[in-house]
């Protein structure tokens, strides 16, 4: 009973698609002003939708932000500054760099953006005399309070500091350096630190101000090899404010426009921008040159103009209409998505040609105008509606995917390719009653082979079969190799800014090639202190194993109160310090009084004082080290951060077992990596490929199903499909392709692309007897061939991009494409010939 | 602070062979007079012996050393034990090692303190005394003396220069805001001896 029904069911929807045809044929002959009356009102109304739409050109929108670790890694690029700053990066012969970087500067400052000033500051020296003062003042209070900074197994060279010798050697020194020094520019320090405390403590605070390794004896922000140079310039607004930005980068252009060295600009956001003019020309030269290609196969075989120039309407207007639909129910499109129109350039050509071709065919034997319209929109159509269903449907099933990156591409081709053959189906009549004269004459179209590939696999199909059964087993044996790519560096353009400056950070700064982030969240800087204590704890015990290079964190920076205890301990029996100091400074020829406060502070007891947490965070805040709090601990209206960095070599940490290790120990804490961003990542573009193509396989099996309203129908159009699916991961694995997190949407592309061939073969040979065969396969494998190539010129474009992320697409895409096409023209060709041979 | 080490380290090169003149002279007069003289040099060397008063020590510093300059932007003072230690001036960066822990420091003036940029300044003529600035001088014998006192808000308070009749620089006196006194002497001053960047190396 539910088989009979299902049947019925089927079956009524199969006569859905022909009588639909029909009256869009009806419709196209009888009412043409009506149909273009809706036809401008659609587009118009697309257009409008389309004015509304935002396209961006940040990176990190293209992934989901909601997953733990990326929602770290941006709010950590919010914290650091790293989301708002601009950072140069001047790569060039040493000796040069100085010198750039002060022109540079210079003209950065200079920058003007509407009237004002385009950056708040620009930095890039170690030490700006600006802030001398406040340094001074920070010296001061850690020379006072050495248990505060000074590192608890350094607690034997502090005591050794305040014995009678050690401030002798202590003042002989200062006294030394005070003569040699330029004028009294010393007087500063010696009066703030006369012990020369800062020996001990300077040194970690300036490594923990350092998010990169640089080389500490240049006074610029210089790598150790002293070929990368970095600046550091805060826009006056916003770098999200893109007509801001726009401006901005173009300011940025012109200051370094001649340097004698090699300057890049990166920055979160702003990297966006610099390469937004780089990716929209990508974009453009990808639309154009397959446009041209598209449109010069078509010349080259219909050999008639006008029906040549109608496929860029055809294809403008399903795309017009996909993006005012696509309009209503997203907020911003991504640029790279934009990229699909060259995909619906070649997707979009196979309808024309496929509709065309039918209209030629037919006008060549003799059929009036009108007849060979309608036999094309109504008989070749019913194929054209199964392919298009089967290549949108599966882009469709993308929309619903976790990441935006695949959602918003499938929306916008599964649109595309369904408007695109309606714009052929209602369009290409209209044109062609329009502009098609009875009198005019259309020679037979050249079989461009296919006669004699009919021919070739008629003589050998079983060789050809067993030939393809042995290549299958060898691509499937490569593509069990197949590797998938982790590395979002890679997506990007190669030749970008953006990928320059990361390339030069990995190269020359980076303290070590796998770095960590801990977040500590809470209400207060106390409590995410105090909630950080064991991480810290972790993060130096896994130091001790040998499991991380560097690590740093507040506490590392300064001693929180136990360290504090411990070094006072210490430092106790220092009753007489104040006294021994005055005394020697007496001695030594130093006016006692200029260092009153320094020993009125020894006298209350600072050095056995034990410094809350919060006075010495604020006294940070305020001293040129500042960048010591501002890397380890942040507030924001979520509250405040206390973050942890973990520095390591590959295979030196397990990020499995310290991600369980740091739940245990803090399970409120959160954690972000480059690693951990892609696991997260890959595990949804993991699920939304697994769902993409089971609903796309799913539709497409429904689909050829009530097509063929049989199995055996279902299985010759899938298997070109299986066929070149497997040769594709195979050739991967032979020219090193990977998959990554946007190629893998290639998967199911195929699979919508591909069944196409295989249908359209066995739709028109198999409603055809044995004598008309032979014409039926050269008809529909000149569209299939002519197909796959417009295809292939479509995802070529992509393939010759400076985009990691579209030109994989377009390789991947080109190799599946190819090996379907040609599973559909050969081996399918045999086995229909073995088919009917024993029929 | 940087600021007053640039001025002071410039009036030294241009003072250094300036010619001594037979008769008063007015303020800009005296500083035309000293850009002529610098205008011919491109090097030189000289002994020194300088004298530092700081407000925070009770006794003098006396310490000997030698001083080169080449145009453009190099400047370099060796001083001799038991204060020995070494200053170093390339344009914007300042290298010291102080005292004898031989612990070098580097840092970065800001651009417009480098030393290239002074020594251009001093290049062009002399149409008006810098606004704030007073300028006096004075011969005394064979000795011509010229005072600075620099505009109000930076760190020099004055600045004394001797100069002999050969043109060289004789006594040098800086007076800071805080009261700290520096009085550099030169003798054996030698100029366009054929110095190069090699000859600005801290070891």
């Amino acid at each position: 009973m539910t088989r009979q029904t299902l049947k019925k069911l089927i079956g009524q929807a199969a006569t859905l698609v022909p009588v639909h045809l029909s009256w869009l044929d009806r419709m196209t002959r009888c009412f043409p002003r009506r149909v273009v009356v809706v036809l401008v009102t659609l587009l118009t109304l697309s257009l409008a939708s389309l004015a509304s739409l935002r396209f961006e050109t940040d990176i990190f929108q293209l992934f989901p932000a909601d997953r733990p670790a990326l929602r770290l890694l941006l709010d950590s690029l919010e914290w650091s500054g790293g989301a708002r700053e601009a950072y140069f990066l001047l790569e060039g012969e040493p000796a040069l760099l100085p010198g750039e970087a002060e022109r540079l500067a210079e003209r950065l400052r200079a920058l003007q953006v509407d009237g004002a000033p385009g950056f708040k500051r620009v930095v890039y020296r170690i030490y700006e005399e600006a802030e001398a003062q406040r340094f001074a003042d920070l010296v001061a209070f850690a020379a006072a309070h050495p248990a505060a900074f000074v590192p608890p197994d350094q607690r034997e060279a502090l005591l050794a500091r305040f014995s009678e010798r050690g401030i002798k050697q202590a003042l002989d020194q200062l006294t030394s350096q005070l003569a040699t020094s330029l004028g009294a520019s010393s007087v500063g320090i010696a009066v703030a630190d006369p012990l020369g405390l800062r020996d001990l403590f300077l040194p970690r605070l300036k490594a923990g101000s350092q998010a990169l390794d640089m080389d500490p004896a240049s006074p610029y922000f210089m790598s150790r090899d002293g070929r990368v140079l970095i600046m550091i310039a805060e826009p006056a607004k916003p770098v999200q404010q893109m007509a801001f930005a726009r401006k901005l980068v173009a300011g940025i252009n012109q200051a370094r426009a001649g340097s004698q060295v090699e300057v890049s600009c990166a920055g979160a956001h702003i990297s966006a921008v610099i390469d937004e003019a780089a990716m929209k020309f990508n974009i453009l030269a990808c639309i154009v040159s397959s446009l041209l290609v598209v449109l010069g196969i078509f010349y080259a075989v219909y050999r008639h103009l006008w029906p040549t120039l109608m496929i860029p309407l055809f294809v403008a207007s399903g795309v017009l209409a996909s993006l005012g639909l696509a309009g209503l129910f997203l907020d911003s499109v991504h640029i790279i998505s934009f990229a699909f129109t060259a995909l619906i350039i070649g997707l979009g050509a196979d309808y024309s040609i496929h509709l065309y071709d039918r209209f030629h065919t037919e006008r060549s034997q003799g059929v009036s105008s009108d007849e060979a319209i309608t036999r094309a929109i109504t008989d070749t159509g019913q194929g054209l509606f199964v392919a298009a269903a089967s290549t949108c449907l599966p882009f469709l099933a993308l929309a619903w995917a976790e990441v935006r990156a695949l959602s918003e591409l499938g929306l916008l081709v599964g649109l595309g390719v369904l408007f695109t053959l309606y714009a052929n189906l209602i369009l290409m009549p209209l044109a062609l009653r329009l502009l098609d004269r009875s009198e005019r004459s259309y020679r037979p179209l050249p079989t461009v082979g296919m006669d004699r590939l009919w021919r070739f696999t008629g003589r050998w199909p079983r060789t050809i079969l067993t030939i393809t059964a042995l290549s299958w087993l060898l691509f499937a044996l490569f593509a069990q190799r197949t590797a998938f790519d982790v590395e979002l560096k890679n997506l990007q353009p190669q030749h970008s800014e953006a990928f320059r400056a990361q390339q030069l950070v990995e190269q020359h700064l980076n303290l070590a090639p796998k770095s960590l982030l801990v977040a500590v969240d809470g209400p207060s800087q106390a409590a995410v202190l105090q909630g950080n204590l064991p991480v810290e704890q972790l993060a130096a015990g896994l130091a001790s194993q040998g499991r991380v290079q560097a690590w740093s964190s507040l506490g590392q920076t300064m001693n929180r109160q136990a360290d504090q205890r411990q070094i006072v301990g210490h430092l106790s029996g220092l009753t007489s310090a104040a006294a021994t100091l005055a005394k020697q400074l007496d001695h030594q020829g130093f006016n006692q009084q200029d260092f009153g406060a320094y020993l009125a502070l020894l006298r209350t007891g600072s050095l056995t004082a034990v410094v809350p947490d919060e006075t010495i965070i604020s006294r940070l805040a305020v001293s040129p080290l500042r960048g010591v709090v501002e890397r380890h601990l942040a507030q924001d209206t979520a509250g405040w951060h206390a973050l942890t960095y973990l520095y390591f070599r590959p295979g030196q940490l397990n990020l499995d077992q310290f991600v369980a290790q740091l739940a245990q120990v803090a399970p409120e804490a959160r954690v972000t990596g480059t690693d951990l961003v892609s696991k997260e990542l890959l595990e949804a573009v993991r699920r939304s490929a697994v769902q993409g193509v089971s609903l796309g396989t799913g539709m497409v099996l429904l689909l050829l199903l009530l097509h063929f309203r049989n199995v055996a129908g279902v299985a010759a159009s899938l298997g070109p499909v299986l066929f070149g699916a497997v040769a594709m991961l195979g050739s991967m694995t032979l020219v090193g392709l990977k998959f990554n997190f946007m190629n893998i949407m290639v998967v199911v592309t195929i699979v919508g692309i591909g069944c196409d061939y295989g249908m359209h073969i066995l739709h028109r040979c198999n409603t055809h007897d044995a004598a008309q065969r032979s014409a039926a396969f050269v008809q529909a494998g000149r569209s299939i061939l002519l197909s796959a190539l417009t295809t292939i010129a479509g995802f070529g474009s992509l393939a010759f991009t400076d985009y990691g992320a579209m030109a994989s697409i377009g390789w991947a895409a080109n190799f599946g494409i190819f090996f379907t096409a040609l599973a559909a023209l050969l081996p399918m060709s045999a086995l229909m010939h073995r088919v009917y041979a024993r029929r | 602070m940087k600021s007053l080490l640039q001025l002071w380290l410039i009036v030294v090169f241009v003072m250094v062979f300036q010619p001594a003149q037979a008769r008063s002279l007015t303020p800009l007069e005296g500083l035309e007079a000293l850009r002529r003289s610098f205008a011919g040099l491109q090097d030189f060397t000289a002994e020194l012996t300088q004298e530092k008063q700081l407000s925070i020590m009770k006794k003098k510093l006396v310490m000997q050393g030698t001083i080169k300059f080449k145009k453009p932007d190099r400047f370099m003072m060796v001083l001799d034990p038991p204060y020995s230690g070494v200053v170093l001036l390339k344009d914007t960066v300042l290298e010291q090692r102080l005292g004898n822990s031989g612990e070098r420091q580097r840092i970065v003036l800001p651009p417009e303190q480098g030393l290239g940029r002074w020594i251009d300044a001093v290049a062009k003529p002399v149409t008006s005394v810098p606004e704030g600035t007073e300028v006096q001088a004075e011969q005394v014998g064979s000795l011509t003396n010229v005072l600075i006192r620099p505009a109000k808000g930076g760190q020099v308070k004055e600045l004394t220069i001797v100069l002999q009749q050969d043109g060289t620089v004789r006594r040098l006196e800086l007076l800071e805001r805080a009261g700290d006194r520096t009085v550099m002497t030169f003798r054996k001053t030698r100029k366009n001896v054929g110095l190069s960047d090699s000859d600005f190396r801290m070891e």
